[in-house]
């Protein structure tokens, strides 16, 4: 608005200068010329007094001025300069200038001038000096001040009152447009609309940004539903994680305390029939009755399984419960160890022992060990048959990873049943061949299951058996080697 | 009570007591075993309070027996107790029960167990190791002398 102001003001303001500048030279031209005729007609009167230095005749005709309101003085000087009448007749002689020759017209001190050569035919006579005051010219100037400045006081109220009406038509809906962009982001009010405003340009902005303003909240409403749904399904799925976990930690503390009590409970009565059993089967060696000595011997051959079979039953379900830690073992040292414990079992044995350099890897040594344990147990079992025994302990490349195997020359087993070979009291042989729970497989399963590893098998019946397995830490350990 | 008791026997299964008696008898050690049934008659005996007001701390048993499956208080506590006070925390103890579990075997060595043995199921074996056990703690070990109870 003051931009619109002063712009109109300036434009105005030089042009009127302009103006005035152009009517002051014109009204200084006019004077000039107007005087130059006063001079002409004057001079002509004139002639005949200046001819015959009539004083009267002169100052008569100079009398004459007075209708000329500008005209302050006349003169009119004879041929040798000498003053020959004055207008006004009131005014000393000293008041006039000094004669000088030719048309000389000029401005002086607030005044115009001239000095007219008179002529009488074709002969000079006289000169004629006239002085007109400028107050015409002053008239004018002042007029045209007061007219520029009402010009200027008029131009300056229509500007402000188009800036007024142009802010309303054109700023007014922008900075309505602005507050409204302004209120949705800061307050996040979607449902805020603009003012609608004519039909014109900005008519059609504010209503495709009322219609985007439109769409924006309906999007906001969809995602709001959206992400309510989303919190309540959110909440459902907390709800029932809470409650699984909560069931899931009951039922492992049930199943807690139930190994506990198998551990403790079950044994007892199994240590009672054994004793009992013992104590009269020293009873029947007085009474001699041999049958019954036998049936006693099978009573405690099945405490000893069951016994046997509650140990394997309590490994295997504290397989895991623990927690599975994680270092750097040298696996050779895990074989070297599984072996030596064995020692009482095999002295009696031929056994070959064909182990390999494996590597180290990152595992619980505790739970590999027992992978080692109970597959090299069962290497040692199975071929108890042979005149000597081999087995080969070593590692191979298996499907772009490494994988360890536990060879044997032993009885094997029919590959038709190799799934069911890791199963918890799943049995290939029959008990009174091989004795056994059918556990060690299954313990041997999870503990490379929380390895993240797996373990398979190959044989052919009575052609040895091949166990291998693998495990996250050996593949991606380092050889050491 | 003239002969002093060299095992306190802490055992509640009618059973189990018997056979305990019988595999000691077998070593002739019965005849110096006291028995309390529970944790608490236990605790009596030992700290000389209750139907025990009579005894003196100066007559600690030379060892004992403790099944941790007991009633009213349970053989951890038991131990707890008796190894937390400087009056009998000299006696050694020997943990008897029927279970392997990981967690019982800490706790008893948590609070001071002098051994810990898992009844075998086998009663040969168990014959065995009574007489084992009383000839170990009866014959070659060295008592706590009774400066040791202060």
């Amino acid at each position: 608005m003051l931009a619109m102001v002063l712009t109109g003001g300036s434009v105005l303001l030089l042009t009127s200068m302009a103006f005035m500048s152009y009517g002051v030279i014109t009204a200084r031209r006019n004077l000039t010329q107007n005087l130059n005729i006063l001079a002409e007609i004057t001079a002509a009167n004139a002639s005949a007094a200046l001819l015959f230095e009539e004083p009267k005749t002169a100052n008569e005709i100079l009398s004459k001025l007075q209708a000329e309101t500008t005209v302050i003085k006349a003169a009119l000087y004879t041929r040798d300069h000498k003053l020959l009448a004055h207008y006004p007749p009131t005014m000393p002689d000293k008041n006039y200038p000094a004669i000088e020759t030719g048309i000389i017209s000029r401005f002086r001190a607030g005044a115009v001038e001239i000095f007219y050569p008179v002529h009488e035919g074709e002969r000079w006579v006289g000169t004629l000096y006239l002085q007109s005051d400028l107050s015409p010219l002053y008239d004018r100037f002042r007029l045209y001040i007061v007219i520029v400045g009402a010009v200027m006081l008029t131009a300056i109220a229509i500007i402000l009152l188009l800036a007024n009406w142009l802010q309303r038509q054109i700023s007014g809906p922008i900075l309505q447009l602005a507050d409204t962009a302004r209120a949705v982001s800061e307050k996040r009010d979607y449902t805020v609309r603009a003012k609608a405003v004519g039909a014109d340009e900005l008519g059609a902005l504010t209503e495709a940004f009322n219609h985007m303003l439109n769409q924006i909240q309906e999007r906001e409403a969809a995602l709001r539903v959206s992400q309510s749904e989303l919190q309540e399904l959110n909440r459902e799925l907390e709800e029932r994680v809470l409650l699984r976990t909560s069931e899931l930690a009951s039922t492992n503390k049930e199943l807690e305390a139930f190994t506990y009590s198998v551990s403790h409970d079950l044994r007892a009565p199994l240590r009672h029939v054994d004793a009992f059993a013992q104590l009269a089967q020293e009873q029947t060696v007085d009474s001699g009755s041999p049958e019954l000595r036998k049936y006693v011997e099978r009573i405690r051959a099945g405490v000893q399984n069951m016994g046997r079979l509650i140990d394997d039953l309590l490994n295997l379900s504290r397989v895991g419960r623990g927690e599975v830690v994680q270092q750097s073992v040298s696996l050779n040292a895990l074989v070297d160890e599984v072996i030596s414990e064995m020692r009482p079992e095999i002295e009696n044995r031929n056994i070959k022992w064909a182990i390999g350099r494996l590597p180290a890897a990152a595992c619980d040594p505790g739970l590999i060990k027992q992978v080692f344990a109970n597959l090299i147990a069962n290497a040692v079992k199975y071929t108890r048959p042979r005149e000597q025994a081999v087995i080969t302990i070593d590692v191979e490349a298996v499907d772009g990873t490494r994988a360890i195997y536990v060879r044997d020359n032993g009885v094997g087993f029919d590959s038709r049943y190799k799934e069911k070979l890791f199963g918890v009291f799943q049995r290939l042989h029959r008990a009174e061949e091989f004795e056994g729970t059918g556990v060690g497989l299954a313990i041997v399963k999870r503990i490379l299951d929380l390895h993240g590893g797996r373990i398979w098998a190959a044989s052919e019946l009575d052609k040895g058996a091949t166990f291998w397995f693998t495990f996250r830490g050996l593949a991606t350990q380092q050889s050491k080697n | 009570m003239n002969t002093p008791v060299e095992i306190l026997l802490v055992e509640d299964n009618p059973t189990d007591l018997e056979l305990t008696l019988l595999a000691l008898q077998k070593h002739k050690l019965a005849n110096k075993v006291h028995v309390a049934r529970d944790g608490e008659e236990a605790l009596d005996f030992l700290f000389c309070r209750g139907v025990h007001g009579g005894r003196s701390f100066d007559n600690p048993p030379r060892v004992v027996l403790l099944d941790l499956k007991l009633p009213k208080i349970d053989g951890l506590e038991v131990l707890r107790q008796l190894k937390e006070d400087p009056r009998t925390r000299a006696v050694p103890v020997v943990i008897m029960t029927s279970s392997n579990q990981q967690r019982d075997m800490v706790e008893s060595y948590k609070f001071g167990v002098n051994s810990y043995i898992q009844k075998p199921i086998n009663f040969s074996d168990f014959q065995d190791i009574m007489g084992q056990l009383g000839y170990y703690w009866l014959a070659i070990n060295q008592p706590p002398p009774p400066a040791a109870f202060k």
